[in-house]
């Protein structure tokens, strides 16, 4: 910016000079060599920059693009541990469904792109009621089969206790 | 008997239907209704989560008639009413725009009453000089006039080439709020792939594109004016071709540059959005698949989280167009009816003879339109940018 000004305070200079002495000149032979002197002046002045952009170019600084946007990262755990509370309700709820009530579940879990990997569950029986007509089965294995159906039958440690 | 069975049947068929279909309606009005309360409270818990306070610090700075589309309401409470349907009123745009362009109209009559008066100065001069004067003498007032008509117009362009540079950085900073609170919640429904391609984008947007326009296409604008200045003052030397050839490039570089931008930024956002809409599909599909009964369920409850997030994602990006609307509009007002108020002199002078007089003011009129490109294509960039967000952002539900 600075260099542009320079550059218009200087094709303005030659100008103005070149018009009050125009103004202030009869009119004569003399007169028309003056004015086309200072006209040419007025080209050279104009072109003056011309070979200095051709050896170094524009210089536009682009030092913002450095960096990035800073996306909200406690948000974004925020919404990844929804997701997972999400899971945990339903793998309460189908439980429940199938008859043990009272079940709390602790998932240890992440959130990749739109997949949840669970690494841990935690099944807390303590506070459970199983109904009677389940009374002759293995419910540990019937817990862990149930809670291996919600994880895309990944690898997953299930832990019972209670 | 066949037909006496076949029409009990149908009678009774008749009789029950209706009340099946309305038990199934009212099933359906119920699912609906809890699905509503549950994302309305989804919303609730989202708004409270996601960090608004540099917007709310952005509103706060902005002047008391660019801030008059809340009408009251606190920034959180004006985004949830966008998400319960309840978007801004018409009349208030309309007012705002009314209001905005008669404060501006009234601004600019003191400087087309100057330039007229000059121009009738200079008229009557040339008339009443007769062969007492000479030649010389009609080039000093010539030269008088034009140069006090060239400092009143160049005075007024650059004021108002400072509040246009203000408007961008605005603008600028508008992106810089907005675009990572929308990123976050399209990250946060999973279109991971959306926000690849769209954060550099945003990155080009507010520190490549709005760099050019002050770096650039200003400076070119500067220069297309000065030249037309300086070509006007002397009889000598011509320069409307220069300042002409300024204009072109700027053009030039400001419309290839924004096609371009906005080509790539079309295509890649939507190709990238079609695959993050195919993922969080198959996911969805996955969860109710493998788990039959309760799947669904699991799949629900995913997509309460994603039309939550969906729903606020597009009334911050409804929330960021309006105040585009209400920070860019004065300024297209101002300068248009710099324009025009500059034309409308130029014509007013044609008739009294001042022929150069007219022609210079004229000249400084088109120079405008040129700004006025400027203004519009940022603006109208950035609003494209928003509404592509937020179209394909939703292909991912």
């Amino acid at each position: 910016m600075t260099f542009i000004s320079g550059w218009i305070m200087s094709i303005l200079g030659i100008v103005v000079l070149g018009t009050v002495v125009d103004l202030l000149m009869t009119k004569s032979r003399l007169k028309n060599i003056i004015r086309s002197v200072f006209a040419t002046v007025s080209v050279l002045v104009i072109i003056t920059p011309i070979p200095s952009i051709i050896d170094n170019g524009f210089d536009i600084s682009f030092s913002d693009m450095i960096g990035g946007i800073e996306l909200d990262e406690s948000f974004l755990e925020y919404a990844d541990k929804m997701k997972i509370d999400t899971l945990k309700n339903a793998i309460e709820s189908a439980l429940d469904n199938d008859g043990i009530s009272g079940v709390k579940i602790e998932l240890s879990a992440r959130v990749e792109t739109n997949e949840i990997i669970v690494e841990r569950v935690i099944v807390d029986l303590s506070d459970s009621v199983i109904k009677d007509n389940l009374a002759n089965i293995n419910k540990y294995e019937f817990i862990k089969e149930r809670v291996k159906s919600f994880t895309n039958n990944q690898e997953v440690e299930i832990i019972i206790n209670g | 008997m066949t037909i006496k069975l076949f029409t009990v049947i149908m009678i009774i068929m008749s009789l029950f239907s209706p009340l099946k279909l309305e038990r199934s309606d009212m099933e359906n009005v119920n699912n609906a209704t809890s699905n509503d309360s549950q994302i309305g409270g989804n919303i609730d818990e989202i708004m409270n989560e996601l960090d608004l306070s540099e917007l709310e610090a952005f509103i706060e700075s902005l002047t008391s008639d660019q801030q008059s589309f809340l009408e009251g309401t606190a920034v959180k409470d004006f985004i949830k009413n966008i998400v319960s349907g309840q978007a801004i009123d018409f009349g208030t745009v309309m007012n705002y725009l009314l209001s905005s362009f008669g404060a501006n109209a009234a601004t600019y009559v003191p400087l087309m009453m100057a330039l007229i008066a000059v121009a009738v100065a200079y008229s009557v001069i040339n008339s009443v000089k007769g062969k007492f004067a000479s030649d010389s003498v009609e080039s000093i007032v010539r030269f008088a006039c034009m140069g006090v008509i060239l400092t009143l117009l160049i005075t007024q362009i650059f004021f108002i080439i400072g509040s246009v540079m203000d408007m961008i950085e605005l603008l600028k900073k508008q992106t810089d709020i907005f675009f990572p609170l929308i990123l976050t919640l399209m990250t946060a429904i999973g279109a991971g792939s959306s926000v690849n391609v769209y954060r550099p984008a945003v990155l080009i947007f507010a520190s490549g594109i709005i760099n050019l326009i002050t770096a650039i296409a200003i400076p070119m604008f500067i220069v297309s004016v000065v030249f037309t200045a300086i070509g006007n003052l002397s009889s000598g030397i011509k320069l409307k071709e220069m300042s002409s050839f300024f204009s072109t490039v700027s053009k030039w570089v400001l419309n290839t540059t924004f096609f371009i931008f906005m080509a790539f930024l079309s295509i890649q956002g939507i190709t990238a959005s079609i695959y993050d809409g195919i993922t969080i599909r198959t996911t969805k599909l996955a969860l109710s698949k493998y788990v039959p009964i309760i799947g669904g369920y699991l799949s629900e409850g995913f997509n309460i989280i994603l039309a939550g997030s969906v729903l606020i994602k597009n009334s911050l990006g409804l929330t960021a167009v309006i105040i585009l609307l209400f920070t860019v509009v004065p300024h297209i007002i101002r300068v248009a009816l710099l324009s025009l108020s500059l034309r409308l002199t130029a014509a007013i002078a044609e008739p009294l003879g001042c022929k150069e007089i007219s022609g210079a003011i004229g000249d400084f009129g088109k120079n405008l339109t040129m700004l006025i490109s400027m203004i519009l294509g940022v603006a109208f960039l950035y609003f494209l940018f928003i509404m592509l967000v937020i179209a394909t952002g939703n292909l991912s539900l």
